[in-house]
């Protein structure tokens, strides 16, 4: 047994099955010896995953792959230093499901190698069920095992639970901190400092005891003073961004952290992004640095996920006198503190600039006082076409009746100082599920669907243009939080957050993947959310599995909704950071309770929902424009005023928001419907924050005229 | 979806205007002759722009869509504006010049669900990097003497908003703004304001077709009489169509209007609004003593159900075609329901 075979054994006890977690060692083992001999000069990993997993697996003493560069599939975007014709490639895979984003990676790498360029393909194991094997024909491929579906996934699941057990975030887009010490004492004063808001986001499933997931988001002070100290063409194109922390309380009773800062883009154009990474590197060029990334030629994907590298990176320089004055051994923050690994596999070659890049990013923060820069407007007029999967009347309906759950039992609040906010079952469930849903109802189709045909060319006739194929169809944080949280949308950087503090935990189940894309038609580069490997995890949302799931089903919940029993709290609670450590908030509900939570809140299988404006008031009665979520029915409604919901009926004013929801159920063979009017709580305009924009925006329109 | 139109697309030289209505939004289609089309307004029929369902169903090309046109910033005006400005991606997309306007500009700041303008301002953002030619960008902002169009024969003129109508639009905007954090009310003033919508005149070799937006009458500084009172409004030929102002409404009606820019008999298209039951039966009878009157769905029909929720019927779209030859007397209109004809001289048919 090689070293790679004994470290992937040892550190791999979360994998069942052993002779897969040998066989992830032998992965590594040829592809060093390829390397070796001569006949491979580039490494890529084939998905975020296996990047992972070779983290994980190098942190536990695994050697890693010397003699070329080892790179994320992500390097394929930005390299253009690379001399792709001569290379002759090898792509390591941990596991082959269907074989269609292999099929494309092999499909791009052909179009770049010429003049003698090879590229060959090694994975841990294949779907023996489900994968297309004529997607492979072509291609020089080794297979180390074959298994069945039901292993497969399982395999997956594990490699997930490995990767939060040993502290590796799921992530391949942002920087990641080396382990960091705290004691106890040090760690609860950190998190109540104040600066920031903290939620737990630990995952059901994932955390035990001694091991947590956090997530920072800023007070709106601290979102102000970043903001006004990051260069404005790159300030303007922020969402939101956040920390997060992956925790383990070491026996020794030390506290053991990880950070990663996260700061995301808004959709935005080439020429935005571009006019940010020359003013970073204008600014980086005043103090001297010559850092230099070569990124004109890169895709706008990448140049997009540069950006957010930059701000992420500032964003860590924001929050690290606080980390540095809680933490052990701990100075100035430099690239050193940081993993090597994550900034190798994404930049190859330049990973020597990008580290000092990052250096002079955080001399540049430093040295920026606070208000140097005016606050940016945030202006949302850059958007991708609508996502495809929101044509789905079924899943329409499904982010209809999620939304009406988490409107009825409250959306997580926002903790003062001192305290923690932890985000509960149905919430953290809400957004996982709808991509359970998405798999389920039309993923799985689809892999079946290409399973039966025979050729290539048969599938490319199917799926070669556009975004068909399932796995190239996401979601925008703004399109869950406006399908979900509308009311949450434009306030507080915390509920600006909200959605995706779902998001973290999908993350981290390998649920949910963050994938950034770009749309030629509207000329964006966006980040956006698709369904992960695992999402069978979160297969049946909470409204369809209390009320019409199969039997099964309704006795059992999926695997996340079975965290309820596991003493994970269904609601959202906010508790003092020093109580969260004892775990007494943690009780166990059975499904049956969380079921008649549910039940209570959604009154049945949603069928049929508008959403609108009110037009007129009347003594005892309102009169309301409406309009279905897809937009395909319009109808103008005359409701009684006693059918809004008691705690709304304030809000009854010309032109307030009103939702209209008619729930149906079907019991002891009666069919029972129940009405269920809203009028959702509408964020105020904020006139300042208006008018931010209008220079800019009035200039664009006097250009034109 | 519309239902099977069985309609054919116009010859080259004929020029056509189509309403398409449905209770809840309208939507204009102009043939402006050898093939080139413009949208004015839209509303959606199912998920599609109800003009791209028309257009789609006649096998018009994309390619032949020129230009698109906002009048005003009522949803019931401008709903799928993005996906027709997406399809069309040789459009030029003109809007009334109320949206250049600096307080109307500040609401494109507006970052809630849904936003004031809806999907106003993204759709003017991309059309602002629309380049169509070197000197041609993508957007235009219309008011009164804009010129939308001209090809040989064939000139679209905006006859509106005023710049009074603008500025005092925007004067109201920006007090409102000052004095109010609710969106309620922001949102309900809007949706109160019709001056600065686009009027448009299509003239076609002597054949000429007015569409009205949803321009009122009062104060006369910013409807009928201001455009009436424009010197260079006077040489315009008079219209024997009508795409008739505000669903029909009192509020729209100036006696100098039909008299000055409309011919005898004129054919009139009027599109429903059911949250104000437009048109109602006395605005009928009057359009009907002008003209012969097609009517895009019905007033407004509800039912009652077991909650006690009046609820207006499911909308479908009506189509009116109206098409003519230059040199030809009258316009030919074809309609599918739940479109149909209202009346004509003060008779119903």
């Amino acid at each position: 047994v090689s070293v790679y075979e004994q470290v992937a054994t040892d550190a791999l006890d979360a994998i069942s099955d052993g002779d897969l977690r040998l066989a992830v060692g032998e992965l590594f083992a040829k592809a060093q010896s390829l390397v070796a001999k001569g006949s491979v000069n580039l490494v890529i990993l084939a998905a975020r995953r296996l990047s992972c997993l070779y983290q994980l697996l190098v942190s536990q003493g695994m050697p890693p792959i010397v003699g070329c560069p080892v790179v994320s599939d992500r390097f394929l975007e930005a390299s253009s230093d690379w001399d792709w014709p001569q290379t002759r490639a090898l792509v390591l895979d941990d596991s082959v499901v269907v074989g269609t984003t292999l099929a494309r990676l092999h499909d791009d790498l052909v179009a770049r190698l010429s003049n003698g360029g090879t590229a060959r393909y090694l994975a841990v194991c294949l779907d023996s069920e489900q994968c297309a094997k004529y997607l492979l024909d072509g291609m020089e491929f080794e297979l180390l095992r074959s298994r069945e579906t039901k292993d497969v996934q399982r395999f997956s699941r594990q490699v997930v639970e490995a990767l939060f057990r040993n502290q590796v975030p799921f992530f391949s887009d942002f920087p990641v901190s080396k382990p960091l010490l705290f004691t106890p004492e040090s760690w609860a004063r950190y998190l109540g400092s104040g600066n920031w808001h903290v939620a737990d986001v630990t995952a059901p499933l994932l955390g035990d005891a001694s091991t947590h997931a956090f997530a920072q988001i800023p007070t709106s002070a601290t979102a102000e003073r970043f903001l006004s100290r990051v260069v404005p063409q790159a300030a303007w194109l922020l969402d939101t961004f956040k920390i997060r922390s992956y925790v383990k309380h070491d026996f020794d009773g030390s506290v053991r952290v990880v950070f990663v800062p996260i700061a995301m883009l808004a959709p935005c154009g080439p020429d935005g992004l571009t006019a940010a990474l020359n003013a970073i590197g204008a600014t980086l060029g005043e103090l001297g640095s010559d850092a230099q990334l070569h990124w004109a030629d890169w895709a706008p994907e990448a140049k997009h996920r540069l950006v957010q590298l930059y701000l992420s990176t500032c964003a860590l320089a924001e929050i690290w006198p606080d980390i540095a004055s809680a933490a052990q051994k701990v100075s100035e923050l430099t690239a050193e503190m940081l993993e090597d690994l994550p900034i190798d596999l994404y930049f190859g070659n330049s990973s020597a600039a990008a580290v000092t890049t990052f250096d002079a990013l955080v001399t540049g923060y430093d040295k920026t006082p606070t208000g140097e820069y005016d606050q940016p407007p945030r202006l949302r007029l850059e958007t991708p076409l609508p996502s495809p999967l929101l044509g789905h009347e079924d899943l329409q309906e499904v982010l209809w009746e999620t939304r009406e759950l988490l409107a009825s039992i409250g959306l997580p609040e926002q903790p003062s100082a001192g305290e923690l906010t932890k985000i509960g079952l149905v919430f953290a469930h809400a957004i996982s599920g709808i991509f359970g849903f998405i798999n389920r109802s039309y993923e799985e189709p689809q892999r079946q669907l290409i399973a039966s045909l025979s050729s290539k060319e048969e599938y490319d006739d199917l799926f070669g243009d556009g975004d068909k194929r399932l796995l190239d169809q996401g979601l925008t944080m703004r399109e869950i939080a406006a399908s979900l949280t509308p009311d949450s949308i434009d306030d507080s950087p915390w509920t600006q957050a909200l959605v995706s503090l779902g998001i973290d935990v999908g993350n981290d189940l390998g649920i949910v993947v963050p994938v950034t894309r770009y749309d030629p038609k509207r000329d964006v580069a966006y980040r956006c959310y698709r369904l992960g490997e695992t999402a069978e995890l979160a297969d049946q949302p909470l409204t369809r599995a209390a009320w019409e799931g199969p039997i099964s089903a309704r006795a059992h919940g999926d695997a996340v909704t079975r965290g309820a029993p596991g003493g994970y709290p269904i609601l959202p609670i906010t508790l003092s950071i020093k109580d969260h450590e004892s775990a007494d908030f943690q009780t166990a509900v059975s499904l049956e309770s969380l079921w008649r939570i549910v039940i209570q809140a959604v009154p049945g299988r949603v069928e049929s929902c508008y959403e609108g404006t009110v037009i007129d008031v009347g003594e005892d009665y309102f009169e309301a424009n409406l309009v279905s979520p897809l937009g395909d029915d319009e109808r103008v409604a005359r409701i009684g005023v006693g059918q809004i919901r008691d705690e709304d009926r304030d809000r009854l004013e010309r032109g307030a928001r009103v939702t209209w929801s008619i729930f149906a159920n079907e019991v002891s063979g009666a069919k029972k419907r129940t009405s269920s009017v809203r009028l959702p709580q509408r964020p105020a305009l904020k006139y300042k924050e208006l008018y931010r924009g209008v220079e800019i925006l009035g200039q664009f329109v006097r250009d034109i005229d | 979806v519309l239902p099977e139109t069985g309609l054919s697309p116009p010859d080259s030289d004929e020029l056509e205007v189509t309403l398409l209505g449905r209770g809840v939004g309208e939507s204009v289609v102009v043939h402006l002759l050898n093939n080139k089309w413009m949208i004015v307004d839209s509303c959606r029929t199912g998920k599609t722009p109800a003009a791209q369902v028309y257009l789609e169903a006649i096998g018009v090309e994309p390619s032949a869509v020129e230009i698109l046109v906002v009048t005003h910033f009522h949803t019931d005006h401008y709903r799928g504006i993005a996906s027709l400005h997406d399809h069309y991606d040789q459009s030029r997309l003109m809007v009334t010049a109320a949206l250049a306007a600096r307080d109307f500009v500040a609401l494109y700041s507006d970052t809630a669900e849904p936003p004031l303008l809806g999907e106003i301002p993204a759709t003017i953002n991309r059309a602002r990097k629309r380049q169509l030619g070197v000197f041609t960008p993508g957007l235009r902002h219309l008011s009164m003497q804009s010129q939308v169009y001209r090809h040989d024969d064939v000139v679209v003129m905006a006859l509106s908003p005023t710049d009074v109508a603008v500025l005092q639009s925007n004067d109201e905007l920006a007090q409102l703004l000052l004095s109010t954090q609710s969106r309620n009310i922001v949102e309900s003033h809007l949706r109160d304001d019709n001056r600065c919508s686009v009027v448009l005149h299509v003239e076609a070799g002597g054949v000429g077709a007015l569409l009205c937006g949803d321009i009122v009458s009062n104060p006369a500084m910013y409807g009928w009489q201001a455009i009436l009172e424009e010197p260079n409004h006077q040489q315009l030929c008079q219209s024997g169509y009508v795409k008739v102002s505000h669903h029909g409404s009192e509020t729209g009606h100036d006696d100098d209007m039909w008299a000055k820019l409309v011919g005898d008999g004129p054919v009139l298209g009027v599109a429903p609004y059911w949250p104000s039951s437009l048109p109602r039966p006395d605005d009928v009878e009057r359009l009907c003593s002008i003209g012969g009157v097609w009517q895009a769905a019905p007033s407004v029909s509800f039912t009652v159900d077991e909650f006690g929720v009046k609820l207006s019927a499911k909308p479908e779209t009506g189509v009116i075609q109206a098409r003519r030859r230059v040199g030809e007397a009258d316009w030919r209109v074809e309609i599918r329901a739940p479109a149909f004809f209202a009346c004509s001289g003060g008779e119903s048919k």
